[in-house]
């Protein structure tokens, strides 16, 4: 196995990077319940894009099919349903992980120096989860889709001189129709998925750059032993890793919750109208 | 560890045992986690309603067939044959044993236990076999005793493979040394009256 590794390491830094983002990476030891949030929000990302790959499989991305290959993943499919509740459930959730996430960069000042463009490249991140949760939520081609979708791209109209021709380039047609969906479907699977991961992997390096924060704003690397280790951080893995992995069963189980057992939350999340199939009028 | 004055605990005072405990029971709980996981994202790949309904079992009415005339239906996407056989066509299943390598039958998979037997069937007069070569998967053609074909004059009548040439008795019986290494499915089926056949159900009667 030793010499296998060896191997690898001759041609590819595995043991490297295992060591310089996990296994010697240090973080602040002082960390508290909202340093969840980060590891949680990848969690969620893996979740969107193993569900998202699962329900392509199904989904059709046709005006005249869509909201009739959504029920077919529904009704007719081994797990279709909790696959789509686990999509759907988990855009919201999303959401509601990487407010907290940010509500705790605000709190402690994590986006000051030397954390700017940690904080910018999160931003950026926040930005393609806004377009692709807007993308997605056409795709069931359901009332809300559309009306959605039709209200959305309307603020582009209001821009003053090339708003109408803006939104005529945007939608593809005079309403929001079959060429919108295809090509909503194509960004929202292709197109943003890719930068999204582009954006978290630049977010990672910048934070294993500079570091975390944590509640009591200390620079753990300013103080070091003589070995060169913050004195006052213990490796992400296996104290982290493991921990996080506390904090994923917490919140899987709340999410697990509303699928199985409370599904009028799932609706909630939803809106009723986002069942009743598309009508323009 | 000892130069780390601000510790909180000193190197003794860790009770590792406890640690290591905890360190194995949570990640022993995230492995079960994602193996539970797993098994809605694999059964997904199973076919859905819509496929076994299409899939469902389907009749086939032999009232019309004739003696000799093969018909074929589609069950799955694959042609089920039905071949109404002569007593003189029978009589041959007989006397091909040295040709043939499966003449009983042996290899359970390829027949439900009623259709273990000579003539493969419930009714020996009408044997019903999935039309797909277990090669590679072509369809063979039916050439019954006299039709015209170059297999030679010993040919008393059966399926030949035109892809690779493998050869099939009139039992679906697959010949010695030809690529086929298998005799030809017969499906699960019964008789739901004596002219009407249930391709693909056959209520688990032997």
């Amino acid at each position: 196995m030793n010499k296998f590794l060896g191997w690898i390491n001759d041609r590819f830094p595995l043991t490297k990077l295992w060591n310089e983002h996990l296994a010697q990476y240090y973080a602040p030891k002082n960390f508290n319940l909202w340093y969840f949030f980060g590891s949680l929000a990848l969690v969620v990302l893996i979740n969107q894009i193993v569900t998202g790959i699962w329900l392509t499989m199904s989904y059709k991305p046709d005006a005249g099919q869509a909201f009739a290959s959504v029920e077919y993943i529904m009704r007719d499919t081994s797990w279709g349903w909790l696959i789509r509740y686990m999509h759907a459930v988990g855009a919201s959730a999303f959401f509601i992980v990487i407010y907290l996430h940010m509500f705790r960069g605000l709190m402690y000042g994590s986006y000051k120096k030397p954390r700017e463009l940690l904080w910018m490249t999160g931003m950026f991140i926040y930005l393609c989860l806004m377009a692709e949760a807007f993308l997605g939520y056409l795709l069931p081609w359901g009332q809300m889709s559309f009306w959605g979708a039709q209200v959305i791209t309307s603020l582009f109209g209001a821009i003053p001189y090339i708003g109408d021709t803006l939104l005529l380039w945007i939608r593809g047609d005079y309403v929001i129709s079959d060429v919108t969906l295809n090509r909503f479907f194509s960004f929202h699977v292709i197109a943003v998925p890719i930068a999204l991961l582009g954006l978290v992997m630049l977010h990672v390096i910048a934070l294993h750059e500079v570091g975390s924060n944590n509640p009591d704003g200390v620079e753990i690397k300013k103080n070091k032993d003589k070995n060169g280790i913050p004195l006052d951080g213990i490796p992400f893995h296996p104290y982290y890793s493991v921990k996080d992995i506390v904090g994923v069963i917490v919140f899987l189980i709340s999410l697990h919750w509303s699928y199985f057992l409370h599904r009028k939350w799932v609706v909630i999340f939803w809106r009723p109208t986002t069942l009743s199939r598309l009508t323009p009028l | 560890m000892s130069d780390r004055g601000n510790s909180l605990v000193s190197e003794d005072e860790i009770d590792k045992k406890r640690r290591r405990f905890l360190i194995a029971t949570t990640a022993g709980v995230g492995a079960v986690g994602t193996i539970g996981a797993a098994i809605p994202f694999v059964s997904y790949f199973q076919p859905s309603e819509r496929a076994k309904a299409i899939g469902a079992p389907i009749e086939i009415d032999i009232s019309k067939l004739e003696p000799g005339q093969k018909v074929t239906a589609i069950w799955r996407g694959k042609p089920v044959w039905v071949v109404r056989r002569t007593e003189k066509t029978l009589k041959t299943l007989e006397t091909m044993t040295e040709l043939l390598r499966d003449p009983d039958s042996k290899v359970a998979e390829q027949q439900p236990p009623y259709a273990q037997n000579i003539d493969r069937s419930i009714k020996p007069e009408y044997l019903v076999v999935i039309g797909i070569c277990t090669h590679l998967g072509c369809s063979p053609t039916y050439l019954p005793l006299g039709a015209p074909n170059d297999l030679g004059p010993d040919w008393k009548g059966g399926f030949f493979c035109p892809c690779h040439g493998s050869k099939y008795d009139m039992a679906g019986r697959v010949f010695k040394g030809v690529p086929a290494p298998k005799n030809l499915v017969v499906p699960p089926y019964k008789y739901l009256s004596d002219t009407l056949i249930l391709i693909g159900k056959d209520g688990g009667a032997a």
